[in-house]
């Protein structure tokens, strides 16, 4: 099945803005972050379809994975 | 009514189309309350005060240090040592003496304190530096059904939102709240991350545009949006969120 995953800030170090990737029936989002090999991953956030994620979900065909990490100062 | 300094002060926003005299009313009817006059707070109160905002409250609990002037850009050396809030009062209030500016000099850390000086403003704007402060006015202000403008800095990074009570999601639906432990340690590590004065400029500034936007009722606004500023790369992201029906602040309140 087919993901689309856009990754912004700190992790466009691990590709580009945007990409279609091609995943096995029941990934979850750790398996998409093992994919990019994103070892930062205390305070990142996932989205999964514009809500919150987490590692274990399992994505459907057509999913859009939002990869970001929140900044906090002032 | 504007009186003819009014008129003269605001002369070149009022041209602009999509503002005009009624703009400039509805700029000077309405108020906010800014909590945080740190790097955030610096434009934000400055660019509010100078638009002509009627009434702007400030919340800090902090004295002007040396350390504070590399991106706290209300605050010089003859500052330092005294109260933020009162410093930054005296300088808004000089910028523009049509106004009515409400310090509050206290940390936000009691629910109870907090709900009392939200209350009395119909807006709030978070420019805080740290989680455990934010968390507690995204509770406070989807409680009291108040629009919420969030700013946060980072290095070169900056990120704005809009939370609309009830409408849009709050903080809590893409952040989570944790443990205090681990918001305390995030806090730290943001900022041994250091930050840079531009960053909070250019941050801070889109804070204060999204308020206007919104008390003008024009353009549209970073509501169920998070833009994500990188002043390394000159990208300007916005991502789309949406509510989540099991927030545990705005599903519930």
């Amino acid at each position: 099945m087919n993901v689309k995953v856009k990754l912004y800030g700190d992790y466009l170090k691990y590709g580009p803005e945007e990409t279609y990737i091609d995943i096995e029936e029941g990934s979850t989002v750790e398996d998409v972050l093992n994919r990019f090999g994103i070892k930062e991953r205390k305070y990142i956030i996932v989205l999964v379809n514009l809500k919150r994620a987490w590692f274990e979900d399992k994505l459907n065909d057509g999913d859009v994975v939002s990869v970001f990490s929140p900044v906090g100062g002032g | 009514m504007l009186s003819k300094d009014e008129l003269e002060r605001y002369d070149r926003q009022i041209r602009i189309d999509k503002i005009g005299i009624e703009g400039q009313i509805k700029l000077k009817n309405s108020n906010v309350l800014v909590i945080g006059a740190g790097g955030l707070g610096s434009p934000i109160l400055l660019y509010l005060a100078s638009a002509g905002v009627g009434r702007i409250g400030i919340v800090d609990g902090d004295v002007v240090s040396v350390g504070n002037l590399n991106r706290q850009i209300l605050y010089n050396i003859d500052d330092i040592g005294k109260a933020k809030v009162l410093v930054a009062k005296e300088k808004i209030e000089k910028l523009n003496p049509n106004i009515a500016v409400e310090a509050y000099n206290t940390w936000l850390t009691e629910e109870e304190t907090a709900r009392i000086i939200l209350r009395k403003f119909t807006a709030i704007i978070d420019a805080t530096d740290n989680y455990e402060t934010r968390y507690l006015i995204n509770r406070v202000a989807v409680h009291l059904n108040r629009p919420l403008f969030i700013g946060a800095v980072g290095r070169f990074v900056g990120q704005v939102m809009v939370v609309i009570p009830h409408e849009t999601a709050c903080l809590n639906c893409i952040f989570p709240e944790r443990e205090k432990q681990i918001l305390f340690k995030l806090t730290e590590e943001n900022r041994n991350q250091g930050i840079i004065g531009t960053t909070v400029g250019v941050t801070g500034t889109i804070v204060a545009n999204e308020f206007l936007k919104y008390t003008l009722g024009i353009g549209s606004l970073l509501k169920n949006k998070l833009l994500i500023f990188d002043g390394l790369t000159n990208e300007f992201s916005i991502i789309s969120l949406e509510r989540d029906p099991n927030c545990k602040i705005c599903s519930i309140i």
